[in-house]
């Protein structure tokens, strides 16, 4: 599980370069699997918990879970959305190049990156 | 690494231009500064009045931009200056830079003049131009609330201040970063350009990604270990109060004196008492930017050491809630902190001297918050010192007491205390800017002798070399150009550079913005500083009584001609520009 610790944010947005850049071989934070929000002066990261909630509304069966991660077969992904739709915590995304889903693996590059220690694995 | 395309919208005539970015160009002056300093020259033609439809404003990114190499966030503004009637760059961090490589585009050109007010949105597939009658009028934070209700991704947006082309008005990006030197707000607000808002969604593929991702990597570890950062995560650029103030070299009073035993309620201590949290730009781990609540609850990213110096102790004001405020208040109008707070130093000793009424004494704060309400505003007084303190000075005299050079108010290292700070704002392209050169490190360290001109044209020519190719990339100069940003460099763009030829592309920048200036009329009798630093010594602190002698003066600047080879008017040599293959620009 990652966890976010918000008063150490800083804002700097580089887990989201280095998330797009490792999956995509291609930087775009628009398709990295985790998100910073700035509201108002506070940042805030948003990415999957891995609690699976999205795995029962997946139409193709393309969510699964691999001991304590929830995994996604992006070759199976619909793009339906309902798995969005689903998640409480804004944790899933669609990717707007291919049009499927995108969600943390838990693969902790971006904690590596992290300098104030804001993630951790 | 570049988007591969240029963007020219053309205000007047309502639009808008897809050209291929040029490579060559780009192999020659890389992006950002240097890239915009030759587009400078190719499309506007000299002494075009800078707040016409005729100037052209440059939006630049560089081949760093949008990748995750640390402190490459930044993108550059590149226009004809209202401050300084010449050549001007002005470079700023946040995320725009990053959203616009993402939006398909290296540089922005924007030319002519819409009829009424508008803005420009840029999103991946289209650019808009459109009404912001509803806007016009309002200050920076409020229309960032508006925009963002209708735009997502990044805003540069003017206040009131640009709207009124205070000639030194600057952008804000989102709220708390700014394109602060010079004027490019007064070019926005010239040009009734009150916003542009970017936001792409584009890849920027990454080449030779195992090399590029491991190079990347070291280099990050390379950043945090560098004794500046750890510096900086402490206390931002505001650790230098204690060091400029020991020094004797923070402007207090119009540059009267140096050092203040005030200085400690203006310090890095002082600050942390104000202090939430650490925030930074896209991809960086320095941490400059200081989120500060100030005692009535209002937030700011800042201040910066020169906005302690030219909005505190250079207007005798020691108190740190104060800053705070007239910071945000210049954010929210929209004005340069540098340039504001030395014109109102000026007109603060011009009033002294009986030149001026209706001026704030040195120390009034509530005076300085009104007065720059004035300025912003172009209320009474405010619309003369709207002008600078060169402009004002001419007007109604005192040129003494205007601490400007080429036009633009130097920056808060007084050049008494620092014989490499006279050099660079003396031959800083832009005016008396701090950021072509910083020369004081090497003096700090004691590898130069602060009051000895010796060495000093050779040290600050290199620097100024490096820092031309930090703008051009784009990266931060937080940290040194090292060979990490050359390694970096050939595997995005497949060039196989060796350190000696950016040194080399630096000089060719070096060179481009010069002719820029010469164009314009400027050359030696511009390369100098203010008669009050000559004549009139350090009133106290460590350097208590020290002048610049102007004879020594004006040998060191015989000798920065000489080792760049322009002639005795500071005129580059054909000679040198055949050299560096920019002679087509001697037209």
């Amino acid at each position: 599980m990652m966890l976010f610790f918000e008063g150490r944010c800083t804002g700097c947005r580089t887990c989201e370069y280095i998330c797009s850049g490792i999956k995509n071989r291609a930087f775009n934070p628009s398709r990295s699997a985790i998100k910073i929000e700035r509201e108002g002066i506070v940042d805030r990261a948003l990415f999957c918990n891995q609690c699976g909630d999205c795995i029962e509304v997946c139409p193709t069966e393309a969510l699964y879970r691999e001991d304590d991660i929830v995994r996604l077969n992006r070759e199976s992904c619909s793009g339906c959305r309902l798995c969005v739709d689903a998640c409480t915590i804004e944790g899933i995304f669609i990717d707007k190049i291919d049009g499927k889903a995108v969600k943390c693996d838990l693969c902790g590059e971006c904690v590596k990156f992290c300098v104030t220690h804001a993630l951790e694995v | 690494m570049f988007a591969g395309t240029t963007l020219t919208i053309d205000l007047s005539k309502k639009m808008i231009l897809h050209t291929p970015t040029d490579m060559h160009r780009a192999r020659m002056f890389l992006g950002g500064r240097g890239a915009s300093a030759a587009m400078l020259l190719e499309c506007i033609p000299p002494h075009i009045d800078p707040l016409s439809e005729d100037n052209v404003l440059i939006l630049a990114t560089g081949p760093f931009t949008g990748t995750s190499i640390p402190l490459t966030s930044r993108f550059t503004a590149s226009t004809k200056s209202p401050l300084t009637e010449s050549y001007l760059d002005s470079s700023c961090g946040g995320s725009f830079g990053p959203e616009m490589k993402f939006a398909g585009y290296d540089f922005i050109v924007i030319r002519g003049k819409s009829e009424t007010p508008c803005y420009i949105s840029i999103e991946t597939e289209t650019t808009q131009i459109l009404d912001a009658s509803h806007l016009w009028g309002k200050d920076s934070f409020e229309t960032f609330d508006i925009l963002k209700r209708d735009h997502k991704g990044k805003k540069a947006i003017i206040g009131r201040a640009g709207e009124n082309c205070v000639k030194y008005a600057c952008v804000s990006i989102d709220r708390f970063r700014q394109l602060g030197r010079g004027g490019v707000g007064a070019v926005f607000g010239s040009k009734n350009l009150k916003a542009i808002t970017v936001r792409g969604d584009r890849d920027l593929e990454i080449p030779h990604f195992e090399k590029f991702w491991e190079t990347m990597a070291e280099y990050h570890d390379y950043i945090n270990r560098d004794p500046w950062t750890q510096d900086f995560i402490e206390a931002g650029t505001v650790c230098l109060v204690e060091m400029m103030n020991e020094l004797g070299v923070m402007p207090v009073e119009n540059f009267s004196d140096g050092s203040d035993e005030k200085a400690e309620r203006i310090d890095a201590e002082e600050m942390k008492k104000y202090l939430i949290q650490n925030k930074t730009c896209s991809v960086c781990s320095v941490q400059c930017g200081k989120l500060v609540r100030s005692k009535d609850g209002k937030y700011l990213e800042g201040p910066d050491y020169e906005t302690i110096g030219l909005l505190g102790s250079n207007l005798g004001i020691f108190d740190f809630d104060f800053i705070i405020k007239a910071n945000l208040a210049c954010d929210d109008f929209g004005m340069d902190t540098i340039s504001v707070g030395g014109t109102i130093a000026f007109a603060m000793e011009a009033a002294r001297n009986g030149l001026l009424e209706g001026i704030p004494p040195f120390g009034d704060t509530e005076g300085v918050m009104s007065l720059l309400e004035d300025i912003a505003l172009r209320r009474g007084i405010g619309n003369l010192l709207a002008e600078g303190s060169k402009i004002a000075s001419e007007k109604i005299g005192g040129k003494d007491y205007a601490i400007q050079i080429k036009g633009m108010e130097i920056a808060a290292y007084d050049p008494r205390g620092s014989r490499g700070m006279t050099l660079a704002y003396a031959t800083a392209d832009r005016g008396g800017c701090h950021l072509r050169g910083w020369p004081i490190e090497a003096e700090m360290n004691g590898k130069m002798n602060r009051f000895s001109f010796e060495n000093q044209a050779a040290h600050l020519i290199h620097l100024q070399h490096c820092k031309a190719v930090l703008d051009s990339l784009i990266r931060c100069e937080m940290v040194d150009l090292n060979e990490y940003d050359l390694k970096l460099l050939n595997i995005l763009t497949d060039w196989d550079l060796e350190i000696e030829d950016l040194y080399r592309m630096g000089e060719r920048i070096y060179n481009t913005s010069r002719i820029f200036i010469v164009r314009e009329g400027m050359g030696r009798k511009d390369d100098s500083i203010p008669k009050k630093l000559f004549n009139v010594p350090v009133r106290s602190g460590a350097s208590k009584g020290h002048i610049i002698p102007e004879e020594e003066f004006n040998r060191a600047i015989d000798e920065y001609y000489s080792i760049r080879k322009w002639d005795k008017n500071g005129v580059p040599t054909r000679e040198k520009l055949v050299e560096l293959g920019i002679d087509s620009f001697l037209r």
